[in-house]
């Protein structure tokens, strides 16, 4: 998009990542919004209008089928509050929907929230119906997120004759992320061999391939640069927002021209916001990158696919540690989906909190080292049929 | 000139592992018992071996036979004759509660073609058995299935003649809501059942045709056991090699309905021009017996049929526990019931049981399922209907076991197909590993009873040479 105005990130909020099971839905929203607005300093009067994702809200119940889930809790009785819902890519189409209303002069203070309860259920009961029990009766029976991946690995195997270690090489950076973000859901060190030998679920991915279900909310506050500034506020500038939606949610793995080596919609965003930015070289020109690694595969098509290396060298990448956060372009300082978890509606939001955190210096253990003073967020829905890419920077 | 124009025999992908079922009962399996895969059953066998009639498309009629019908209200052939893309102005027919519902078939099938409405009707019959553990019936039955088109002209068997015999008589039954069929007294059905019975009938249909057993070449018997048959056999004297169907019936076991069309199967291809053979079925009291005079067919069948031995070359062995789960003798695994609506079914019948996509008339890109826009030269509306073929090549692939599945892992492909389209779906009948390049072809499957109702879909299997 072509953003109308200079806007402005002031606040960013997100509970802990992982098995919230001392918390509600309610709870999590009050705890991500109230951070934020703390963060923004700014309270819930303040809120205009505000949009809220939430992917599946019909898994147990009927929390976050509607705007009703955000203002119920957070009291924005009489306020336009939307819904979105575009699969992983959610929490990114809540902040886009935020930003755009601030830009086009409607609103001056939007809130964006994405908020996910997968653990009230067990988490082979919540996706593994959805996918399997809903749907079409017939047409891609079967399948399964980690099944959707599965494939893209093997053809990447094949196509670039690479071993599995590299996907594993993906899970020991994301774990060694995680130990050093307190609200991370996963809290351990893996070795190689550990993740290798872990039990195998969609081939060629086994259990620590796969990013955990998670419960977690994540809230940021959105204004105007220039409000930004009379508020005194500390902000990031969001310099780009970009969605490409390509095809359904099943139909891409029917596509003859899906080369199972990545997204087209990443490509497809990744350069609309490059070319808004000015930016030539991703790699020297952003501090970091927070991506969808949904399954460890994801991350390394990711690179290659947010042209951060030419095709086929995204194994080469993490193969010679260019993505570590001491590396030539940390991505997921955060632990990324794979060790913060993946709240399915909130990650998106939550990504752009990270980078706004890193971009202001209070990332703690993870902290990335700051060149630019910019880095991209990117998220995959559907999957892998819509990508959002969001890019902030700070003034300096 | 009134016949058998085509015969055709599928066989499920697995062999019961002998050594396991030792370990568990110290039961002997002499057979090589063909045990059909999970998501498979009389209906999806007995389109199988229908789809391999060369002109299945040809066929107006079809009539259906089995004891083990997945429905005991609703009409199987319906579904198998909508599968096989026969038009709605068919006659179709499912015969069901006697093992010797083939012949039943045929012979009425060849009435149906007598009134010249139609000019060929398919007769299939496909059997999945369910029998108790560690039971003789466990060690005896096999699954399978076979198929034959009865024409009037190119006939490789042209019909002579036949003779019934219907009586009440209890050797094996099986009530609604008994979960095992049931069996009468052995001595006694070993003395007045099929043996006697079937002897009683074939000297009847000899004496009606001024005919001796040295002028029969073939006898191709449908019988429960090869004991049974040996004794049918000594009573009558016939020759070793005119009865082919002992050593069939010893080696692979008994297939109920589909019996007969294997065994016919077996026989015709060791037979020449010229020849009468004999075909006897038996079920429960009921015995048909039909002559029939081999033509000059029969070398071109040859050519273009292999014998039933070459079938096992890539059947793989099935663990006792895996068989048992698959008919649901043990309790192993979630069952997943998927959503299902007869509405949605019967929108898409064409694309659901006959694989029909789209393709673009602008453009020429193949859609599966079709779509109404073309995403790749933005045409609306303008398509026509395309078949997609049956075969094609892997494109990639995983084993997911994130699901329940009854044989698992899941395999789910992606298929490049020949001549343009691909399709994304399960793979079925293969325990080996499946690799990027690999040829496969669809096959039809069970699915699910999403919807209380029996939901069948295709899947994908390694491509064989062999067929029936």
């Amino acid at each position: 998009m072509r953003i109308g105005k200079e806007l402005a990130v002031i606040g960013v909020g997100y509970t802990n990542f992982g098995d919230n099971f001392e918390m509600s839905y309610y709870d999590m929203v009050i705890n991500a919004t109230y951070d934020a607005l703390e963060d923004a300093g700014i309270t819930n009067d303040d809120i205009q209008a505000a949009w809220l994702s939430t992917v599946f809200p019909f898994a147990y119940g009927f929390e976050g089928n509607a705007g009703t889930s955000l203002s119920d809790p957070v009291n924005l009785f009489g306020k336009p509050v939307t819904r979105v819902g575009a699969c992983g890519a959610g929490g990114m189409e809540a902040f886009r929907n935020a930003a755009l209303a601030v830009s086009s002069g409607e609103y001056d203070i939007v809130l964006a929230v994405g908020c996910e309860k997968m653990r009230d259920v067990k988490p082979r009961e919540s996706l593994v119906v959805n996918s399997l029990e809903s749907g079409h009766p017939l047409l891609y029976k079967g399948r399964t997120a980690p099944g959707m991946f599965g494939l893209i690995a093997h053809r990447y195997m094949k196509t670039y004759n690479y071993p599995r270690d590299i996907f594993a090489k993906v899970a020991v950076k994301n774990h060694h992320n995680g130990v050093l973000n307190p609200k991370a859901a996963l809290q351990s060190e893996v070795t190689l061999e550990q993740v290798l030998n872990a039990p195998m679920i969609a081939s060629p991915l086994g259990l620590m391939d796969c990013a955990p279900a998670a419960d977690g909310a994540a809230a940021i506050v959105i204004t105007t640069v220039e409000n930004a500034k009379k508020m005194d506020r500390t902000f990031s500038r969001i310099d780009a927002i970009s969605v490409a939606v390509t095809e359904g949610y099943f139909s891409s793995q029917s596509n003859q021209k899906n080369d199972f080596l990545g997204f087209s919609s990443t490509r497809i965003a990744a350069r609309d916001v490059y070319k808004k930015t000015g930016i030539n070289n991703p790699v020297k020109e952003l501090d970091l990158v927070e991506c969808h690694d949904c399954f460890t595969v994801t991350e390394i098509i990711n690179y290659e696919d947010l042209f951060l290396c030419d095709p086929g060298l995204g194994g080469k990448m993490i193969d010679d540690g260019s993505t570590f956060i001491t590396g030539d372009i940390p991505v997921n300082p955060s632990g990324g989906l794979k060790s913060f978890g993946h709240p399915i509606g909130a990650t998106g939001v939550r990504m752009i909190a990270e980078i706004h955190n890193h971009l202001h210096e209070r990332a703690g253990k993870r902290q990335v080292e700051l060149n630019n003073y910019r880095g991209i967020a990117h998220t995959l829905g559907g999957p892998g049929s819509i990508a959002a890419i969001v890019m902030l920077s700070k003034d300096v | 000139m009134l016949g058998i124009s085509d015969i055709t025999v599928y066989l499920p992908h697995y062999y019961l592992d002998p050594v396991d079922l030792k370990r568990a009962w110290n039961a002997k399996l002499t057979i090589n018992k063909s045990v059909a895969n999970f998501d498979e059953d009389a209906i999806s066998m007995s389109v199988e071996s229908a789809r391999l009639l060369e002109k299945f498309d040809e066929a107006n009629g079809l009539i259906f036979c089995s004891t083990t019908s997945p429905y005991e209200l609703k009409q199987a052939s319906a579904v198998i004759s909508a599968v096989l893309d026969m038009n709605n102005n068919i006659i179709s027919i499912d015969i069901s509660n006697s093992y010797r519902g083939l012949t039943a078939g045929i012979i009425a099938g060849l009435g149906i073609l007598s009134l010249k409405r139609v000019n060929n009707i398919i007769v299939t019959s496909g059997e999945i058995f369910r029998a108790k553990p560690n039971t003789s019936a466990e060690r005896l039955l096999s699954d399978g299935a076979a198929s034959v088109m009865l024409s009037y002209d190119n006939v490789v068997l042209k019909y002579i003649d036949s003779v019934s015999m219907s009586s009440d008589f209890y050797d094996i039954w099986k009530k609604k809501d008994d979960v095992y069929p049931l069996e009468g007294d052995s001595a006694f059905v070993h003395k007045y059942g099929f043996s006697k019975m079937m002897t009683d009938s074939i000297k009847n249909i000899l004496k009606i045709n001024n005919l001796d057993v040295g002028n029969i070449s073939k006898f191709a018997i449908n019988a429960p056991d090869s004991r049974n048959l040996k004794q049918v056999k000594t009573k009558l004297g016939i020759a070793d090699k005119a009865m082919i169907s002992e050593k069939l019936i010893s080696t692979y076991g008994y297939f109920g309905t589909a019996g007969a069309g294997i065994v016919l199967y077996e026989t015709l291809l060791q037979s020449n021009q010229g020849d009468i053979l004999l075909l006897g079925n038996y079920g429960n009291g009921n015995c048909d017996v039909v002559l029939f005079r081999v033509t000059e067919c029969i070398n071109e069948f040859k050519k273009k049929k292999l014998s039933i031995e070459t079938f096992s070359n890539d059947i793989e062995i099935i663990s006792y526990y895996r068989y048992l789960s698959f008919r649901k003798l043990i309790d192993s695994c979630y069952e997943i019931v998927p959503f299902s609506s007869p509405l949605i079914l019967w929108k898409e019948i064409k694309q659901t049981l006959n694989l029909v996509g789209s393709k673009c008339n602008k453009c020429g890109a193949i859609f599966f399922p079709k779509k109404r826009v073309c995403s790749e030269c933005n045409a609306k509306d303008n398509y026509y209907d395309h078949k997609l073929p049956l075969t094609g090549t892997v494109f990639t692939y995983t084993q997911d076991s994130v699901g329940s599945s009854l044989n698992p892992p899941t395999q789910m492909v992606v298929v490049d197909l020949d001549g343009g389209g691909r399709f994304y779906g399960q793979l079925t009948d293969c325990d080996k590993n499946i690799n990027i390049g690999d040829r496969v072809e669809f096959t039809f499957r069970y699915f699910h009873k999403g919807g209380g109702y029996l939901n069948y879909f295709w899947k994908l299997k390694p491509s064989k040479v062999i067929r029936g």
